[in-house]
């Protein structure tokens, strides 16, 4: 489990498949995802789970889906208050294998 | 804000080398531009500062070295220079017109130069279950400290390197429990390596904050030196990494976090897009694009500065920044070049300490290429060393042969994840020099940007 | 095209050296769209067309013994084809193409304009530009990578031996006998195929032929994988098995220029969108160029040496819709030592031009 070192201040939500998460605004979302427990978010051709590896944008294992069907790296999309972002692990995503 | 359709220097990159290159442009009356994809200054190395800035004391795990890219972020925030966050360039033409998305929009910008400072990646650590949930790189872990003061208690970290010890240490300065550090940097230095060290000794500063470093690793966590088959298990996710110590024996320890480092590299996907010379660097086993000793490319008014170019550090790459930004501005408006044979000189000292580096934390070749056939070698595509391997066995003439023929480097990630691993494997099977085998061929976009993206370009060309 | 007949020779027990040239050589094959298409081939040259459909025929054959032999699948499909008109100018133009097409054909070719609403009824979510198509039951698509490395594979298990890297300087002739000087070293054979694509315009003299081939560019983009979003192949788009949708496609004379330009990008990403809207939000992974090899009138070109007997120079730019006809009767023509009579009219001498 990750863990913060401070507690954070000045909070706002995020929707990760539809259940709300507290996080920094302005914050990669691949962070608050790793904080919140989740260490898989999509699934490679193989089958297997796949998830954040290098928090920099260069190996495109964090990919999650956007209201409007993009998809997207969280490590590179970052927290706004009420932004909703689907796993697509959980959707059963073809999109990201 | 709204951005010009021309600048006189445009900057890839707003880490210490397009930082320092900007601030060095603003002196001379020459407008400029700093395209970066993060939402702050800082690059890597000094990634999050502007916001961390003002918690110093309670932030002071990350380190002398991370603040001193405070001053030079607060310089950069005072000059002219121009920086749009947020910002993935694409693309760049050889007449030096950048495409960027930004904010779900292609724009562009032509440049009257270009800086290409996007500086490294860490090299590819196919190693067995390296890409199962739970395992990261460890710049990943020095991330997420600097970005969201947070980390993984109890992980184990495998690897060598100067990032390597660096993290750990930060780690157990901000209090968490590391678990055990797997260290594969070999157990002797050979004398050639000790020959090689002596520039080292220009920068003692630096020798003894490694051993330092080293000290503190060794005394608060389970220190194993000199391992080798590293293999991380786990089905759904990481739970636990095996090894061989130094002695011969195999160890096994559970992990639910495991760290892995090999070394960085330059990110060349932009460099290689842009249809940029390259060489092969030997020592440091990867690519570099081929510059002069100021940064310009085979491409001119296209330059690049800092690890793009050769892996030196942060302090060597603001130098490179200053260097190739005094370059520029000579170029455009025949100023002499004062200050800058000093430069080349401070930035070699920056840099000496680097082919002791190279030598000491060279990456074993079981790093490079897994023993074990069915390790993931392109982690997009999901191939294993088998599979590759009975591809190059029909006769491949090189990585784009590969790729048509088995996917290998087909993926998302453009190859920044296989394509080093893929050159070995090639290399082993055919002979010849490594650099002879070659690269993928990287083609823009270097970053995905949408259909519609892309499509609202043409009707812009349209409407002029 | 040279691996076609490679492993058509091979299955037929001819013993053949392939001299592939380097990785980063301008090789058409890596950059075909992948589409087996008939509909619109031979408007304007009869001969075309059948041979056209002869080896559409004769696909099914190919991709089973290939996948039989060597294990890959190659994801063919050949369920029919739509060719998008997104306005009624390109519509009445279409029809007009894929008439002369069928009067020449004597209904071995069929097809069907479809409007807006039939063309639904075969691809849901079409943009409101659509004004309709033509659909072609015969064609399809297979994955073009796939066939090029499942015919290397199988060339080798015939018996064949490939070298890379082994770029053609010269050949000579004596006694019969012709000797190829490469960057790999000599070969000595009987029969010499020359399929080098632009680089038979150099090579083809040294044997007494000609082959004015030009190169034409063409770029396509590649998306992320999704799912399945184009039903029917189209000739602007298809996706593949994996999932990711191929969008193309450019025609350009520009020389041996292959980068990838925005400008170009952008109108094919443009098209794509108003074809089907809901490619919108799809990420553009990768882009790709390559250069088609085309003769004069855009037809393929078949000829044997008459001066150097054993030798044949073969070009065309449609080489994964002719691969079976290739494999099966070309191969089995030059096996025999000489050309089939329906291809007669594939000679590089219809580009002599009489005086008037």
């Amino acid at each position: 489990m990750f863990r913060r070192i401070e507690p954070q201040h000045d909070t706002i939500t995020i929707y990760i498949d539809d259940k709300p998460c507290m996080a920094t605004a302005g914050e990669a979302v691949a962070n608050v995802l790793l904080n919140a427990g989740f260490s898989a978010v999509h699934t490679a051709p193989n089958g297997t789970p796949r998830g954040p590896y290098c928090m920099m944008g260069v190996c495109f294992d964090c990919m999650i889906t956007l209201a409007d069907g993009r998809v997207e790296q969280a490590c590179q999309t970052y927290a706004e208050d009420g932004l909703r972002l689907y796993l697509p692990m959980s959707r059963a995503d073809k999109a990201v294998s | 804000m709204s951005v010009k359709s021309h600048y006189d220097l445009v900057i890839i990159g707003a880490g210490p080398t397009g930082l320092a290159a900007a601030i060095e442009a603003s002196q001379h009356d020459f407008s400029t531009l700093v395209l970066d994809d993060q939402p702050a200054p800082g690059g890597q190395v000094y990634r999050h500062i502007t916001q961390n800035r003002d918690q110093r004391q309670a932030n002071s795990y990350l380190g002398a070295d991370y603040w001193l890219g405070a001053d030079l972020a607060d310089e950069f925030l005072q000059v002219s220079a121009e920086l749009l966050s947020e910002s993935r360039v694409w693309q760049i033409t050889r007449d030096r017109q950048v495409f960027f998305s930004r904010q779900g929009a292609a724009q562009k910008v032509q440049a009257g130069a270009v800086l290409i400072a996007t500086g490294a990646m860490e090299r590819p650590m196919p190693i067995p279950g390296w890409t199962l949930p739970g395992v990261m790189s460890v710049g990943a872990a020095q991330t997420m400290l600097k970005t969201g003061g947070s980390g993984a208690e109890e992980a184990v970290f495998v690897g060598s390197g100067p990032l390597f010890y660096l993290t750990i240490w930060q780690y157990l300065q901000a209090g968490f429990a590391v678990k055990a550090v797997v260290d594969t940097a070999p157990a002797r230095m050979r004398l050639r390596q000790y020959l090689l060290a002596l520039p080292a000794l220009l920068q003692p500063g630096l020798l003894l904050k490694g051993l330092r470093w080293r000290a503190v690793i060794r005394r608060k966590t389970d220190y194993h030196v000199a391992a080798t088959s590293v293999a991380i298990t786990g089905d759904r996710s990481a739970t636990g990494v095996t090894f061989q110590t130094a002695a011969g024996h195999r160890e096994t320890m559970a992990a639910a976090h495991v760290f892995i480092h090999q070394g960085v590299v330059p990110n060349v996907n932009l460099t290689m897009a842009t249809d940029l010379a390259h060489r092969w660097h030997s020592r440091q086993l990867c690519w570099t694009p081929r510059t002069d000793m100021y940064g310009q490319t085979s491409v001119e008014g296209i330059f690049v500065a800092g690890d793009g170019m050769g892996i030196s550090g942060a302090a060597a790459a603001a130098l490179s920044g200053r260097l190739a930004a005094r370059r520029i501005v000579a170029n455009a408006k025949g100023s002499p070049l004062f200050m800058a044979p000093i430069w080349r000189v401070l930035k070699w000292r920056q840099a000496a300490i680097r082919p002791f580096l190279d030598h000491l934390f060279r990456p074993p070749d079981e790093w490079r290429v897994p023993q074990d056939a069915e390790t993931i070698v392109c982690r997009c595509e999901a191939l294993t060393k088998a599979d590759v391997v009975a591809a190059v066995a029909l006769g491949v003439s090189g990585p784009n042969q590969l790729k048509g023929y088995c996917r290998a480097g087909m993926g998302r990630c453009q190859g920044r994840m296989c394509a080093l691993t893929i050159q070995k494997i090639i290399h082993d099977h055919n002979g010849g020099t490594e650099e002879a085998v070659g690269y993928l061929r990287v083609r823009p976009p270097i970053r995905p940007l949408t259909v519609g993206e892309l499509a609202a370009l043409a009707h812009e060309d349209a409407s002029g | 095209m040279g691996f076609s007949i490679a492993y058509g020779l091979g299955r037929r027990g001819f013993v053949s050296v392939l001299l592939d040239s380097s990785d980063t050589d301008f090789k058409a094959a890596r950059g075909n769209f992948g589409l087996v298409w008939v509909q619109g081939k031979g408007a304007g040259f009869s001969a075309y067309a059948d041979w056209t459909m002869r080896s559409r025929e004769l696909w099914p054959t190919l991709c089973d013994e290939l996948q039989d032999m060597t294990g890959h699948d190659l994801g063919l499909e050949q369920d029919g084809g739509i060719h998008i008109c997104l306005s009624q100018e390109e519509y009445d133009g279409r029809k007009e193409k894929l008439d002369l097409l069928r009067s020449h054909q004597n209904g071995r070719f069929t097809y069907e304009m479809l409007d807006r609403q039939a063309l639904l009824e075969l691809q849901p979510d079409l943009g409101p530009d659509v004004v309709g198509g033509s659909w072609c039951p015969s064609d399809g698509h297979v994955n073009p990578l796939y066939l090029l490395r499942s015919l290397h594979d199988g060339f080798l298990r015939h018996g064949g031996c490939v070298h890379s890297d082994a770029g053609v300087d010269d050949i000579s002739y004596e006694k019969g006998i012709f000797t190829v000087t490469s960057k790999r070293g000599l070969f000595r054979a009987p029969r010499l195929v020359l399929a080098a694509g632009l680089g038979n315009g150099k090579l083809a003299p040294l044997v007494g032929l000609r082959q004015p081939v030009r190169p034409q560019k063409g770029q396509i983009l590649v998306t992320q994988k999704t799912d399945r979003l184009i039903k029917l192949p189209m000739t602007l788009l298809r996706q593949t098995a994996e999932g990711s949708i191929m969008i193309g496609d450019s025609k350009e004379e520009v020389g041996f220029d292959i980068s990838s330009t925005t400008d170009v990008m952008a109108q094919i990403a443009h098209r794509a969108e108003r074809t089907i809207p809901a490619l919108k939000h799809q990420q553009i992974i990768r882009s790709w160029g390559a250069l088609r090899v085309m003769s004069p009138d855009g037809y393929p070109v078949y000829d044997q040496s008459i001066t150097h007997p054993g030798a044949y120079a073969v070009t065309c730019h449609s080489g994964v819709t002719l691969a079976a006809a290739h494999a099966y009767d070309l191969a089995s023509d030059i096996a025999a030592g000489g050309l089939g009579h329906n291809l007669n009219e594939f000679t590089e001498r219809r580009f002599d031009v009489s005086p008037d």
